[in-house]
């Protein structure tokens, strides 16, 4: 019994926003969180899909910000990642409209600004499509999120790049408050956000 | 459906690669038994199996996806399930669709994927074994088909062939239907 406690209070710790979804209370987040988040609000990069302006990574007020971190020329990973997105924000239905969507290219070389703002939105209607040249700042984005990535070429001339396939998800404090891993369906993402907007 | 041929000649194999493929068989098979290969098989780079009772192979759910803006590249996914161990050991498209195809796998680099974000990359690989009777799956964010450089866009409602090569099963020609998502 006592172990049995433990776990839950740890459960209940870890995932403090999943106790007041509503009608869904019992559904845990199946986004992970980290402990204590970390706050990137105070990160920014140049958005190729408005004319380079600067965008902060952090969520309007009301709204939450899902960022992802990939490149285009990837054709396994990002697609079938924002293909997911794509069908999460379809399920949540009217509050999709308070979802935002940022795309960071870790391949700048080979995305360029038109490339990267096209294919962000294929995915998602208004879609925001992060990049800069700058590899410093690039960094100092992805080490605020804890994400890691590297371009490289190989023997045989081949570009190879590896990079995180996690989403991020922002909140208007510019919380760091869900990572969805590669992998997870646009089913639970779209439960998640469904109680995340109960719960705001 | 989808140009696929339709090569089961026993009832019994039937049913033993729809017990194991499941519910995939629903999306098409593509048969080869080695009465397939036939006595052309030497021109057409098929082996000729040792034994006539080499069984048979089945390749099911295959489909590309759509390129994405302009981005030129994008994989191909399918099973595979043979009744005998096989390798897959190449890939092939026309220059007419892609400059080159290769075999891929997408891997995550850490196992704990929340602290270090679950970087992964995506790399080569030389061929894929496949166990007799046991589906070899080639699925997003594991191994798959990856098109370098497309001559075209690829559209849904397009079909592109792609040739795979096995060790023991020889040459297979696909009808490779394009989806902008995972069926």
């Amino acid at each position: 019994m006592k172990l049995r406690s433990a776990a839950l209070a740890l459960i209940t710790m870890a995932l403090p926003l999943a106790a007041c979804g509503s009608g869904t209370a019992t559904n845990p987040i199946a986004g992970l969180q980290r402990d204590p988040a970390p706050v990137v609000g105070g990160l920014s990069l140049p958005d190729a899909s408005a004319d380079g302006a600067d965008f902060a990574l952090t969520a309007d007020e009301g709204k939450f910000l899902i960022v992802y971190f990939g490149y285009t020329s990837c054709p396994d990973v990002c697609p079938t990642t924002l293909s997911e997105v794509k069908k999460a924000l379809a399920r949540v239905g009217e509050q999709a409209k308070n979802v935002e969507v940022a795309m960071i290219t870790v391949d700048p070389n080979r995305d360029s600004d038109e490339l990267l703002t096209k294919y962000v939105q294929t995915f998602v209607k208004g879609g925001h499509a992060l990049r800069t040249e700058d590899d410093t700042a690039l960094q100092k984005v992805a080490k605020g999120f804890g994400s890691g990535y590297s371009v490289t070429t190989n023997a045989k001339g081949e570009v190879e790049v590896t990079h995180s396939g996690t989403l991020y998800l922002v909140d208007p404090a510019g919380t760091l408050v869900l990572e969805w891993p590669f992998g997870l369906k646009a089913k639970a993402i779209a439960d998640d956000l469904v109680t995340l907007f109960g719960k705001a | 459906m989808n140009g696929m041929r339709m090569n089961l000649t026993s009832p019994a194999r039937t049913l033993r690669v729809r017990r194991v493929a499941g519910t995939l068989l629903a999306v098409g098979l593509l048969s080869i038994g080695a009465t397939a290969c036939g006595s052309d098989g030497v021109s057409q780079g098929v082996k000729t199996p040792p034994e006539s009772t080499i069984g048979q192979l089945g390749v099911t759910g295959q489909w590309a996806r759509a390129t994405i803006a302009d981005a030129k590249n994008t994989a191909v996914y399918f099973t595979v399930v043979s009744a005998v161990n096989d390798r897959l050991t190449g890939v092939e498209v026309d220059a007419t669709v892609a400059a080159k195809a290769e075999m891929h796998q997408t891997m995550t680099m850490t196992s704990d994927s929340s602290a270090a974000g679950g970087e992964m990359q995506m790399g080569p690989v030389e061929g894929i074994d496949i166990v007799g009777n046991t589906p070899l799956v080639l699925e997003p964010g594991g191994y798959h088909v990856m098109l370098f450089d497309v001559a075209k866009p690829l559209a849904e409602g397009d079909t592109i062939s792609v040739t795979l090569s096995f060790q023991v099963h020889g040459k297979v020609t696909l009808d490779v239907p394009v989806l902008a998502e995972a069926p």
